[in-house]
């Protein structure tokens, strides 16, 4: 197992009141494997991701990894991207760490759509565009885990689905660990060979998506799938799901 | 070409203005010179080098206090920027410092540096440092946490942060930083030439005045107006060549 975490918790306090963000948690992550997490905003999605990417700490428990120290990758809500730098300067950012080469640049930005883009800066990208080129950053970093905050969140219904696609040839082509967060129940089943379901802070559902890519968003079993994430979503009586 | 058109229309108004109503005379030529006769002043100034030769002085002192300016505060600017240590070692005395005119404290730099060019010098930096200082600082300090947060994605190292997202962040900032130090420096220039000079610009305007001589006067007041925004418009066009990302609309 690449990704094992113990018990992990986070707790915001402040002079009045703590919330807990993260319930204590325990969990593990197959290696290459895509696991995509669902909750509704505020479930504690984004605080379980950062502290696994370690940009936050955590209040107790552990995160610990099968190799010593793995490269993660990770790919926030927004861009993100350097205003200064062009798109290919912005994708090959982690070079400036001093142990990354430029070779596979151009190849990147083909399987971006890129291309055509490589000398223009930010603020003349489209959305979309935009967000091609933040996956473009994590990819060029080579990680062996891949991190992804709602990327696609933003982004409007045929943007979405043309960079669900990117996403998923990449997934089958490197065949990368992911963890991919999402507040859209549709979007986690397309993706996900898991589904978890978050709700307050903890997970109340663990389902598996045996199912081919392409995934068919009206097929049928996508669509019970989909009712049951919704369902266990929705209900009120929250059982975690401990996997210790 | 409208905003060409635009841009004249004031003062061309200015330029009649003041003829008519040196025309008429309705003020004495001695209060106010017509501009013809300003124009032949100018002419004969530039003519027999004594226009030229204050000038070149002047520019001379503003780059010299603007430089030493620069290699003072960048630097300053940057440190206080990325750490809390020496933000709370500097700032009390900075913040001093920044509330005293540099008019003010003429009397103590005359006694500590003489009347040479040291005291006008030492002027122009006090005049210009904080303006570069202030925006530097506020543009390392103000990076956005969201591409900070980028770097700590990637693993990067503090130097790193600083390097490749702290400092192109804050070069708009160190600009307008720049942009204002020289305006400041071309202002401070005239208290920096009143202590004893006996060349320059300021020192030109200010013997004028002694000697009942306006036109002369506004020959000094035009030439650094109109130096000031050459240098200015040559400093805008820099600007856009280091940040050419700036300014292009998204078509999103």
């Amino acid at each position: 197992m690449p990704i094992k975490i113990d018990a992990l918790t986070k707790v915001y306090s402040t002079a009045e009141t703590k919330v807990t963000a993260l319930a204590p948690t325990t969990l593990s992550f197959a290696d290459h494997s895509f696991t995509t997490i669902v909750g509704k905003s505020g479930c504690g999605k984004t605080t379980l991701l950062r502290l696994l990417a370690g940009l936050e700490e955590a209040t107790n428990g552990t995160v610990s990894f099968s190799t010593k120290k793995p490269e993660i990758g990770f790919v926030f809500q927004e861009p993100r991207l350097m205003p200064w730098l062009t798109v290919a300067e912005n994708i090959a950012f982690a070079i400036r760490k001093g142990d990354l080469s430029t070779e596979k640049l151009p190849q990147l930005l083909d399987i971006l759509g890129l291309s055509a883009f490589a000398r223009s800066y930010p603020s003349e990208l489209s959305g979309g565009m935009a967000q091609r080129t933040a996956l473009g950053r994590t990819l060029f970093q080579n990680p062996d885990i891949i991190l992804m905050d709602e990327p696609f969140g933003a982004l409007d219904y045929f943007t979405r689905k043309g960079l669900q696609e990117t996403l998923l040839d990449l997934f089958r082509l490197e065949r990368k660990t992911i963890i991919f967060v999402t507040h859209d129940v549709e979007e986690a089943i397309l993706l996900g060979e898991r589904v978890l379901i978050m709700q307050k802070g903890a997970i109340i559902g663990d389902i598996p998506v045996k199912l081919t890519y392409p995934r068919d968003p009206a097929a049928s079993e996508v669509l019970t799938l989909r009712r049951q994430i919704l369902e266990g979503l929705e209900s009120k009586n929250v059982k975690v799901v401990d996997q210790s | 070409m409208i905003r060409l058109r635009n841009n004249i229309i004031l003062p061309l108004a200015l330029l009649s203005a003041w003829l008519l109503v040196t025309k008429y005379e309705l003020f004495s030529p001695y209060l106010l010179p017509s501009p013809q006769r300003t124009f032949t002043v100018f002419w004969q100034l530039f003519l027999d080098g004594t226009l030229t030769r204050h000038l070149s002085i002047s520019l001379l002192r503003v780059l010299g206090g603007f430089f030493c300016s620069c290699l003072v505060a960048l630097p300053l600017g940057i440190l206080c920027g990325r750490s809390t240590r020496f933000h709370d070692f500097f700032w009390p005395v900075l913040e001093f410092l920044r509330h005293v005119p540099p008019l003010a404290a003429i009397p103590l730099i005359i006694l500590w540096f003489g009347i040479d060019e040291a005291s006008k010098l030492m002027i122009i930096f006090l005049a210009s440092f904080f303006p570069l200082f202030l925006n530097t600082y506020g543009g390392i300090r103000n990076c956005d946490t969201k591409l900070l947060e980028v770097g700590s994605s990637l693993h990067f190292t503090t130097w790193q942060t600083a390097r490749y997202i702290q400092l192109p962040a804050a070069v708009p900032s160190i600009l307008v930083g720049l942009q204002l130090a020289l305006g400041y420096s071309w202002r401070a220039l005239i208290g920096a030439e009143l202590i004893a000079a006996s060349s320059g610009i300021g020192y030109m305007i200010l013997d004028a005045e002694q000697m009942s001589r306006p036109d002369i006067v506004l020959v000094g007041i035009f030439c650094i107006g109109i130096l000031g925004t050459l240098i200015n418009r040559l400093f805008l066009k820099l600007t856009c060549k280091l940040l050419p990302w700036q300014g292009k609309a998204g078509d999103d």
